[in-house]
């Protein structure tokens, strides 16, 4: 099995908070990188079962942060009229379907402070959790509206976030392995 | 903690005892038509070969460099019949000896230390992509190299201005022969006492922690970069102790093996709760004072 590659990051740490955090993975890596890992993300033309993606993570590493944080729902690509309707508030006007075509998993952050502290049981880095984007993405990219230049990452929280909780995302990354 | 080592070497050499088996060719590298041996040879002369090999153990590069300093450390062991100015007294001008200094400190830490940083090296080779990985690693293992290298000359200058030079740290100081050749039983003794100490735990913590790392051109280098100097400074909080031995014993080569190696052994195979590694340097220090008693017994009669 090929080792996963790395072909996008977002460095800016990503505070969260109650309402919908939007971020874009570039995965065209301009012109002085060309061809990072020589791995790119074309649109599924037809039923090519040599164009899918065989594994790709979505890592949120170095999450930081204090007390009890809601989880929180991801989504990619998410159409731009269902984010501002999210960013509305207004969750229940949303078609359950539409929003499982783009549901990539949940994040919960139990023993965030824990592992966020240096102790003599945990070096303090964070948390770091991924989840399994491949099935997702190979149907995204066989949507019409594919991007093959960006990605867009939503965050949503399923509570508000309490006074006494705060949780920063150092990094987020994809991962694939190419079928 | 033997019953350890040899289920540990019994596994490296049999790698089917593992539940994570993976091919030393993986298939798709694997030329057809050929024999076994033909196939073996054509794989390690390709490029592809040494990417997948690369990507899989990035250690590699720690092995390698490590190698190559123990070679040139002993080597020029033997050329001089003597050990390399580490800590050792020469007769000569300051800026000579200090560049001679430096050279062997930095081959020392490369020899010994490197191999400590798997982890981490995983950790950055990991987080770059396939174009980035080998410079990430490069850049990473440098700044690691000059933290330890300006401790080292730090320690340098001190015991310069304040003793002419770095043996007589040791060697001048006004003290009985005796005491001062007891000083590397003190010196391993500390070790064992800081191994136990929770400090060091903490400080062993410390060395798995890593830092958020950008993929791209002069950030993906200079985070490399950040990451080497904050390692170089949780490992030598770590690991002060043994090398501070090492110095107050005059960094004999076989002691320096044996400290490297049981370091290794610590950081690949053990807990880090576990007290091994204490008893291994009180075993060192009590052999000192052995050896300090014999020698004394010997004299007087």
């Amino acid at each position: 099995m090929n080792n996963p590659s790395i072909i996008a990051a977002n460095n800016q740490a990503q505070i969260l908070g109650s309402g919908m955090l939007d971020l874009r993975l570039n995965l065209s890596q301009g012109k002085r990188q060309p061809a990072l890992n020589k791995i790119s993300l074309p649109a599924v033309v037809g039923s090519k079962n040599g164009q899918l993606l065989r594994h790709a993570y979505l890592h949120f590493e170095h999450i930081t942060g204090r007390g009890a944080p809601p989880v929180y729902d991801v989504y990619l690509n998410l159409p731009p009229v269902v984010q501002n309707i999210l960013k509305q508030g207004a969750h229940a006007a949303i078609d359950a379907e539409l929003e499982s075509q783009h549901f990539a998993g949940s994040l919960g952050f139990y023993g965030l402070e824990l592992s966020s502290t240096p102790s003599l049981e945990h070096d303090g880095s964070g948390m770091n959790i991924t989840l399994d984007v491949a099935d997702l993405l190979n149907s995204l990219r066989s949507s019409d509206d594919w991007n093959e230049q960006t990605l867009h990452v939503s965050l949503l929280a399923r509570a508000p976030m309490t006074l006494d909780a705060a949780a920063c995302i150092g990094r987020i990354s994809l991962h694939v392995v190419a079928a | 903690m033997l019953n350890k080592l040899v289920m540990h070497i019994c596994l490296t050499w049999k790698p089917h005892w593992t539940p994570q088996r993976t091919p030393f060719i993986p298939s798709y590298l694997r030329p057809s038509g050929r024999t076994h041996l033909q196939q073996v040879a054509a794989c390690l002369l390709g490029r592809d070969f040494w990417h997948y090999w690369l990507a899989r153990y990035p250690q590699t590069w720690l092995w390698l460099w490590s190698g190559i300093a123990w070679s040139i450390l002993i080597s020029r062991m033997l050329a001089q019949y003597r050990m390399p100015d580490i800590c050792t007294s020469t007769p000569q001008l300051f800026s000579r000896q200090f560049i001679s200094m430096s050279i062997d400190w930095c081959l020392m830490i490369i020899a010994m230390m490197l191999p400590l940083l798997k982890e981490q090296t995983q950790h950055v080779a990991s987080r770059m992509p396939s174009t980035m990985r080998s410079t990430a690693i490069q850049w990473f293992l440098l700044a690691y190299v000059l933290q330890w290298l300006l401790t080292g000359l730090l320690i340098y200058v001190l015991a310069y201005s304040s003793f002419n030079s770095l043996p007589d740290l040791t060697g001048q100081i006004n003290m009985p022969s005796a005491w001062r050749t007891a000083l590397p039983v003190f010196g391993f003794a500390l070790a064992a006492c800081w191994v136990c100490s929770p400090m060091r735990r903490n400080a062993q913590l410390a060395c798995s922690r890593t830092i958020p790392m950008r993929i791209h051109g002069w950030g993906a280098r200079t985070d490399s970069l950040h990451y080497g100097i904050l390692s170089g400074n949780f490992c030598l909080r770590t690991c002060w102790a043994p090398m501070l031995a090492l110095m107050l014993a005059q960094h004999g080569l076989f002691l320096m093996l044996l400290v490297a190696s049981l370091l290794v052994y610590e950081r690949y195979f053990l807990s880090f709760k576990s007290r091994a590694l204490a008893y291994a340097w009180a075993g060192i220090a009590l052999a000192f004072l052995l050896q300090i008693l014999f020698t004394s017994q010997g004299q007087s009669i």
